[in-house]
């Protein structure tokens, strides 16, 4: 499976986004559709950035393959602390100005981008699957 | 990512070209703080050459907005389109923050 190294840091983000782009392209996803997903890929390499190694130095793992049925399976993993990116609670994207919380959104868009997110530990390894589906 | 501020009578106006990402959402909130400080009431964003915006763009123009309503004022968007917008939506920006279809709706 094709797979990417990187360190995790806001410099290394864009060869992850651009890694995943260049598969969803060769696998047919439309323009708009491609942007969504490195938007998406985006937003989980930041967090990881941000908060998986709390300042030391890490690593995120970036497989990337696609599969006979056209679909994009995506699988991101560090070894930084225990995070299950799916107990998150979404914000509420219904609340005024001054109620409204200012974080969260990252994994909100992640979500809303990709058709499945699966999240495991192993090994020391958070391990998240993002799956895009050909349009039906 | 460039930003210009015109002021006028009615209105500042920030203009915002590229992308508004990890990277540059820190300068845009900075350079957004700064005109809400020297007074801004009514903030209008034009958004037709903003060609992308990530969470940490949203969540610098949150911010923004937050600010400016604690002294009374609006930050309203003009110019969105393609992903942006569908980000804007998705996001519920659309319900915090009026758009309008032209700079000059936004100033009539």
């Amino acid at each position: 499976m094709p797979t990417i190294i990187l360190s995790a840091t806001l410099e290394a983000l864009a060869q992850g986004t651009a890694f995943v782009a260049e598969q969803a392209v060769a696998a047919g996803f439309l323009p708009k559709r491609v942007m969504e997903i490195e938007l998406a890929i985006e937003e989980m390499l930041t967090n990881i950035c941000n908060y998986a190694y709390c300042g030391r130095a890490g690593e995120v793992e970036v497989r990337c393959y696609v599969d006979e049925a056209r679909c994009l399976q995506i699988e991101i993993s560090d070894t930084g602390v225990p995070f299950d990116i799916l107990s998150v609670s979404s914000p509420d994207v219904t609340s005024d100005l001054t109620t409204r919380a200012v974080g969260g959104l990252g994994l909100f868009l992640v979500r809303k981008m990709v058709d499945e997110i699966t999240y495991r530990r192993a090994n020391d390894h958070n391990i998240v699957r993002l799956i895009v589906r050909q349009p039906s | 990512m460039d930003i210009d501020v015109t002021t006028t009578a009615q209105a500042v106006i920030v203009a915002v070209r590229g992308r508004l990402d990890t990277t540059s959402a820190p300068v845009f909130e900075q350079r957004l703080a700064d005109v809400i400080t020297q007074g801004a009431t009514y903030i209008v964003m034009q958004c037709n050459e903003l060609a992308y915006i990530n969470s940490a763009g949203l969540r610098s123009v949150l911010l923004g907005g937050k600010k400016l309503q604690a002294q009374q004022g609006r930050l309203v968007f003009v110019g969105l389109q393609g992903i942006v917008k569908e980000i804007f939506d998705m996001a519920g920006f659309s319900t915090l923050f009026q758009t309008f279809a032209s700079e000059d709706a936004a100033l009539a």
